[in-house]
């Protein structure tokens, strides 16, 4: 089987996975809140594979063993944060889903104005973050790529492929809305379950003998993989624990992530969420054991490029027809990820900066711009990887820290401290991100053995709150209002609760 | 809205009026949760980071043949949904979050 014909076969996959996608999601699209969060009626089970699809993208599948395979166990990172945020968000993300549909909030942007009563700050919020989001596209991008010419030998146009890829997902997000993108994830998630878990069992037995021999051979040929900071002399444990925080922290407050806590028919669903979601990062410890044995298997050199180093192992490992799985798979993990990301900042775009400049627009043609916006936005994002892949790099680099960033103001002071002002978070934000750019693009990361984003965001925490004591707050009444269903200061009596109570005036 | 927006605020609505206390002790509750929820936190941290900074960083003794550390982060994804369970199950009895009659409104 030729290269060509592989890569158009999962071409053609992806295609009707796509389309089964659109075809069982489109019934929700009347308005922003069915496209955008399915109208808050979605169940554990496709909120789990939204979850899931955001969180493991083409980064889990090629980044992460990439990641094992330069830098060791310095990759374990990666198995904790999610866990972190996970833990962070049994509490948060129920809240907010409280406060969301209480006051109708499809967006952060919309929370973050609706808390701090102030409109140019979820305007400022909604168009950084919206331009952060974009760097993030592009990861997904630059992860078909790599799929693209592992596969492809360099035979096939990368570009070409890219193009066709994420237009294929620009009409798939139109037309399927986020319950479109839900299934397609979960057909996404199986298959990339599949992938991992035969590569995973595979390995051991056919290049060591057995799960016992691989580990052992590990001990004895790459002991400085195996511990912290090992063969990255600057990755020690104070960094895994800085670099654990902040990006524990910091999931949530990516903008489509905090979205899918908008998607869930309850609270409860969410809470459920957290516990079950932990099982999943056994996938990541999977994926650090191939990019570990890669290592062995393919010798430890600079110049294979750590995000190639699965698809190498599968071509090298499986029969060609098997290779089309893992390539299905992984170009899946690539393309359907990025939907939520394009369809969150389309939505930033056309409600949270186009309308709330202009209030006379009307949620009708708020929402078609919405829905169209997702064309223009992808275009914009693929000439970025395309043209410009090294500024790509440079935002990628800060993204991470500079979401990390809201984290005062969504969480410190939009769920927990009263006394917060927009002023503050303004200010803190802004000084986060000055400093994370400059330690970051200075090469100063870590700094000192700490994650220069943690550096950033203690500075941010601390004018945060200096600021905010000496700018007035958001009166007492308003967020008496606000928090009201979230933070109930009455508890119903057991066994008397729930909606149908009669309600006497 | 439905009719319970339109008590507004500082009205006691009714449905609870058969314990005086009750305003007092929801906010007691949701405290509790949140105690709650900050001590699960700070468990999964120690777990995962707390370890890794006290004895997990190291490869013997070595765990069914795996190296420690990468046995430590088998291990610990399979005890998270123990505490985060713990946690639930607390939660589902004690957080007044829980009460739809917070978020049926209007559905």
């Amino acid at each position: 089987m030729n290269t060509a014909l592989v890569l158009g076969v999962s071409l053609v996959v992806v295609f009707l996975v796509a389309l089964l996608g659109v075809f069982l999601g489109r019934g929700r699209n009347k308005d922003i809140e069915g496209w955008l969060v399915s109208g808050r009626k979605m169940g554990s089970f496709l909120v789990w594979f939204l979850l899931g699809s955001e969180i493991y993208t083409a980064f889990t599948f090629e980044g992460l063993a990439g990641y094992a395979y330069k830098n060791g166990s310095a990759a374990f990172y990666n198995v904790a944060l999610n866990d972190v945020a996970y833990a962070i968000g049994f509490l948060v993300l129920p809240t907010i889903w409280i406060i969301g549909k209480r006051f109708g909030y499809v967006t952060q942007s919309d929370f973050v104005a609706g808390r701090y009563q102030s409109k140019p700050l979820g305007v400022f919020v909604a168009l950084t973050s919206a331009i952060i989001m974009i760097a993030y596209i592009d990861l997904n991008i630059t992860g078909l790529e790599a799929v693209i010419k592992v596969i492809g030998h360099g035979a096939i146009s990368t570009t070409w492929s890219e193009v066709l890829g994420f237009l294929i997902l620009a009409l798939a997000v139109f037309f399927g809305g986020i319950q479109g993108n839900a299934i397609q994830a979960a057909i996404k998630d199986i298959l990339m379950f599949i992938a991992i878990g035969v590569m995973f069992f595979v390995i051991p037995f056919h290049y060591f003998g057995s799960f016992g021999h691989m580990y052992g051979s590990f001990i004895k040929q790459i002991p400085s993989h195996l511990t912290l900071p090992g063969v990255s002399k600057h990755l020690g444990v104070m960094w895994l624990i800085t670099t654990v925080l902040l990006n524990g922290v910091g999931q949530w407050m990516w903008p489509q992530w905090f979205g899918v806590a908008f998607t869930a028919k309850n609270p409860r669903t969410l809470k459920l969420q957290s516990v079950f979601m932990p099982f999943y990062q056994l996938v990541k410890v999977a994926v650090i054991t191939i990019g570990l044995s890669a290592v062995v298997i393919l010798g430890f050199s600079k110049h294979i490029n750590g995000n190639n180093v699965v698809m190498m192992l599968a071509v090298k490992t499986f029969p060609e027809w098997f290779v089309v799985l893992f390539t299905i798979a992984a170009m899946l993990s690539a393309i359907i990820p990025a939907g939520p990301i394009i369809m969150t900042s389309s939505s930033l775009i056309a409600k949270n900066v186009v309308q709330a400049l202009k209030p006379t627009t009307t949620e009708k043609s708020m929402y078609t711009l919405t829905r169209v916006l997702v064309f223009p936005l992808t275009i914009i994002a693929l000439f970025l990887t395309i043209v410009a892949p090294s500024l790509i790099v440079q935002i990628l680099l800060v993204a991470y820290d500079f979401i990390s960033q809201l984290f005062p103001a969504v969480i410190v002071g939009g769920l927990f401290w009263r006394r917060a002002t927009k002023q503050g978070v303004l200010t803190g934000i802004i000084t986060g991100w000055v400093i994370a750019a400059v330690l970051v693009l200075t090469k100063n990361d870590p700094f000192h053995g700490i994650n220069a984003g943690l550096v950033a965001l203690v500075a941010n925490l601390i004018v945060f709150t200096v600021v905010s004591y000496l700018t007035q707050p958001v009166s007492a009444d308003y967020l008496d209002t606000f928090f009201e269903h979230a933070f109930p200061r009455t508890k119903l009596p057991r066994g008397n609760r729930g909606p149908q109570l009669p309600i006497s005036e | 809205m439905s009719r319970l927006s339109q008590l507004g605020r500082g009205v006691t609505p009714l449905y609870h009026t058969e314990n005086a206390f009750s305003e007092m002790k929801g906010g007691i509750f949701v405290k509790r949760s949140i105690t709650a929820w900050v001590v699960t936190v700070i468990v999964i941290l120690l777990l995962y980071l707390g370890a890794v900074a006290l004895f997990a960083n190291r490869i013997h003794p070595t765990i069914l043949g795996m190296p420690f550390l990468y046995a430590w982060y088998v291990l610990v994804p399979l005890l998270n949904p123990v505490a985060l369970g713990l946690l639930y199950i607390y939660d589902r009895r004690h957080n007044p979050q829980n009460d739809p009659i917070h978020w049926t409104e209007g559905s």
